[in-house]
């Protein structure tokens, strides 16, 4: 018997650089961590390519998908630019 | 867009699902999906719900149980108070008052809870018994007498047999064991009845060896073992069970039956003759049993028969000297049979020759003693021939032949070669008996001539050379020796003369020499003495490098003189040449003069090293301490080491060197024919003051000197000095007076020196020496 429940398919993450930015994002969790840069930088107003997004020392790669990165609803990432 | 204030004051950026989606349509991004869900998603839905229904199912059953169980409960206490309480019963029927009444009822009740227990006991008794008569029946119908058949019962018939009834059941056993000996039967009561006697038998301690034990108490036809106290220990204790036979019964007469057997076997009549007489020797049948224990035989190896014919006609004889090996009663009969032989030669007297014959036959010496044999213990003859034997191949044959050699090489040893000496033990002794005396009987004052003149030294050893050549005859033993000696007696005399110091057989009595012959005599007498170290190689031979350094140097100095002889010369002949030449061109002069400076350098290296290539330095570094003493190279060291670390020893250290050094000092000093205290010095001026060879100290028991017995004219020169004097006593018997009078005398070998330095100043003229004092006495 399968246990997980999803309760809604959009998720929101939060996203902290701790230098007084922090973004509140709404998403799916098929979005890949690209697209999810990419609303990023649409509300921070730097540019996609800039940022990095980490959790610990886990730096997350464009091309997958936050699904498969397990990230959930409410989670919080750390945002870092380069 | 918009923009919030979080808790922590930072402002969270955030945009609202409409504007997300806008952004998201111009991203190239399909719209967010919201609360559509999947077919998976529902499923897990559902399944969650359905998972919770579960638990709430479950919780509501196991409430429903306990609610049940607790009534139950309940149920179960309340039954125990059955009937009805004090309290109801009074008030049900209203007899409060009769207690007679009251007591009644309650008996009465008792009495129908008692009787229902008692019924439902019986019910339950009956219940059980038929049922175990059911199972009785059910095995009892299979198993019959007949399965008993050849089990062993662990118990003997008498325990078994004594009372009623005995169940048996099977004995527990390890698989091992019952592999072994199969089921045994056994009763439980009867095995701890035999443990218990077991341990009681244990716990009385009895000896094992009982005295008065006879063998008639033993069970018949058993026999005890030697120390049977321990058979069961060894093998196990003993099992005296019985085997159920077919049908499952015993046979208790069998036993019995083999019982009276044995005892009947062994039975004894009591019946006797009286009128059997007696008789002093054993009749036949009582000859038979008794019986002389055998004696071991000796193992003999087969003989080898002698010459059968030639036995023949000996045979009653020989046999018997041969076979006879000692058995009493065998001998007896040999002996008749020789008394029988021995008439024969006795009635032939008159044929001597014949009767000799006959004691050679009777005493074996004819026999053929080769082939008998004379050993005893063949093994261990047969023991000593192998070790012979091995003993011979040990010794081979190289071994044979060097023997032969070694005996080959004695014997021609003992052949003299032509001109040899032949120098023995013997003749050595001899050669001394015959020359000793007489070298010191004809010339004693020759012995240590500081210098022998030069003819002599010529002289002898062609004396010797001769002496030899006359040695060559070949002539042995003392006669030789004689003969030799005597001839070349003055020969040898002088040769062993001339012979050195050192090399000569040392004289008892040595020959001094004297000192007024010259001062080489005085250093030869101070060398015999000791005072003057003979001069080792080492040390002649750095004298010889030392005078050869002087004479390097002597010759030096010579040259030196020389040149600047020749220096001057030239300097001369130079300034007068200038003068005849008057201070022509001055710079081929200055030319010339260079080249001449630089020839006269060139010389005088050429020169110096001539005469440095015999230059060998003489050196010897020696090292003084503060007080001038010659130091050793560890001494040497040490001091170098202190004053290298600047850093001297301590004081105890040092105190102990300044001692060693300071006893040293005394050593030396030290006189070497005196004691330090010059008692020996003493004695002599005591008894040449006293007229005796002694001194007396005390006379008799008395430990006083006596006044009369005088010290005569030895009159102490210091008294003070006396009393501190050294004096050991030796008590001398005088073999002239009466010995039981003890009038014995002290006679000191010592005394201080300070009494004698009077006698002696007034005895001693002043200007002689010691060693010439010495003389003087002596003379």
């Amino acid at each position: 018997m399968q246990l997980w429940i999803y309760k809604a398919a959009m998720i929101e993450i939060v996203c902290n650089d701790r230098l007084g930015k922090k973004v509140r994002v709404k998403c799916n969790p098929d979005d890949t961590i690209r697209d999810l840069k990419l609303l990023i930088a649409a509300q921070t107003g730097t540019k996609p390519e800039k940022i990095v997004l980490k959790k610990w020392y886990t730096v997350y790669k464009d091309h997958i998908t936050l699904d498969d990165y397990e990230i959930h609803d409410g989670m919080n990432l750390e945002m870092y630019y380069q | 867009m918009m923009a919030g204030d979080t808790d922590n004051g930072e402002t969270e950026i955030a945009l609202s699902i409409e504007d997300t989606n806008a952004l998201r349509i111009k991203l190239g991004l399909k719209p967010l999906t919201e609360g559509n869900k999947t077919a998976k998603q529902e499923e897990a839905e559902e399944n969650y719900v359905k998972h919770k229904e579960e638990l709430a199912k479950a919780a509501q059953r196991k409430a429903l149980i306990d609610r049940v169980s607790k009534e139950t409960e309940k149920a179960k206490r309340n039954r125990q108070l059955e009937g009805k309480t004090l309290g109801e019963a009074s008030d049900e029927d209203d007899s409060t008052a009769d207690s007679l009444e009251w007591v009644r009822k309650q008996k009465e009740r008792e009495e129908k809870q008692k009787a229902k227990a008692k019924r439902k006991q019986l019910e339950l008794a009956k219940k059980k018994a038929s049922e175990l008569m059911e199972m009785d029946e059910a095995a009892t119908s299979s198993y019959t007498p007949s399965h008993l058949k050849g089990l062993r019962v662990d118990h003997s018939l008498e325990d078994i047999a004594g009372g009623g009834e005995t169940i048996l059941t099977l004995k527990d056993a390890t698989i091992m064991e019952n592999e072994e000996e199969g089921d045994i039967l056994h009763n439980v009561n009867i095995a701890d009845m035999e443990r218990n006697r077991k341990n009681l038998e244990n716990k009385k301690k009895k000896p094992g060896y009982n005295l008065y034990d006879d063998e008639e108490f033993n069970a018949p036809g058993e026999k005890r073992n030697l120390l049977s106290q321990y058979d069961e220990e060894l093998d196990g204790p003993k099992r005296n069970g019985f085997v159920i036979s077919e049908e499952g019964t015993v046979d208790l007469d069998q036993k019995r039956k083999e019982v009276s057997e044995k005892l009947r076997t062994n039975a004894v009549s009591l019946s006797y003759e009286k009128t059997q007489e007696i008789k002093d020797y054993y009749t036949q049948e009582e000859m038979v049993s008794f019986k002389k224990p055998k004696k071991k035989k000796k193992v003999r190896r087969e003989r080898k028969q002698l010459d059968f014919d030639a036995l023949d006609e000996e045979a009653p004889i020989h046999e018997t000297v041969v076979r006879d090996h000692g058995s009493r009663r065998r001998g007896r009969t040999q002996e008749d049979d020789r008394m029988d032989i021995d008439e024969v030669p006795r009635s032939s007297r008159d044929a001597p020759q014949h009767s000799e014959q006959m004691d050679y036959e009777l005493s074996n010496r004819n026999a053929n003693i080769e082939d008998v044999n004379f050993v005893d213990d063949d093994d261990l003859q047969s023991a000593l021939a192998r070790a012979r034997r091995l003993q011979a191949q040990k010794r081979s044959k190289s071994d044979v032949e060097e023997i032969a050699k070694a005996a080959r090489e004695i014997k021609e040893d003992d052949t003299v070669e032509e001109g040899a000496v032949v120098l023995s033990a013997t003749s050595e002794f001899v050669r001394n008996l015959a020359t000793a005396p007489v070298v010191k009987a004809t010339e004693p004052a020759r012995t240590n001539r500081p210098a022998l003149p030069k003819e002599d030294l010529e002289e002898e050893p062609a004396n010797t050379m001769e002496v030899d050549d006359e040695d060559q005859e070949e002539k042995g033993g003392w006669d030789h020796e004689r003969e030799r000696s005597t001839k070349s007696l003055d020969s040898s005399v002088e040769d062993v003369m001339e012979q050195d110091d050192g090399d000569r057989l040392p004289a008892p009595i040595e020959e001094e020499p004297l000192v007024a012959s010259g001062l080489a005599a005085t250093v030869a007498l101070l060398s015999q003495k000791g005072f003057v170290e003979k001069a080792s190689a080492e040390v002649l031979e750095r004298e010889r490098k030392q005078s050869e350094k002087r004479a390097w140097l002597a010759e030096q100095r010579k040259r030196d003189l020389l040149r600047e002889i020749q220096k001057e010369k030239e300097k001369e002949r130079n300034k007068e040449r200038n003068k005849a030449r008057g201070g022509g061109d001055r710079d081929r002069d200055w030319y010339r003069e260079e080249q001449e400076a630089r020839y006269a350098e060139r010389e005088r290296a050429r020169e110096v090293e001539e005469r440095f290539r015999h230059y060998i330095p003489d050196v010897n570094l020696d090292y003084h301490d503060e007080y001038g003493r010659k130091l050793n190279a560890k001494e040497a060291f040490r001091q170098l080491s202190h004053k290298f670390h600047g850093k001297a020893s301590g004081k105890m250290k040092t105190e102990k060197r300044l001692k060693k050094i300071e006893d040293e000092l005394k050593m030396e000093k030290m006189s070497s024919t005196d004691t330090p205290l010059g008692t020996a010095n003493a004695l002599l001026e005591r008894t040449k003051a006293a007229g005796a060879a002694h001194v007396v100290l005390s006379v008799g028991n008395r430990g006083v000197l006596p006044a009369d017995v005088a010290l005569a004219e030895a009159k102490p020169a210091k008294p003070a000095r006396q009393a501190r004097a050294n004096v050991t006593t030796t008590t001398v018997v005088d073999t002239d007076r009466n010995v039981n009078t003890y009038n014995r005398e002290k006679v000191t070998f010592g005394l201080g020196a300070g009494t004698s330095s009077g006698a002696s100043k007034r005895k001693q003229s002043s200007d002689d020496g010691p060693v010439s004092k010495r003389f003087k006495e002596e003379e």
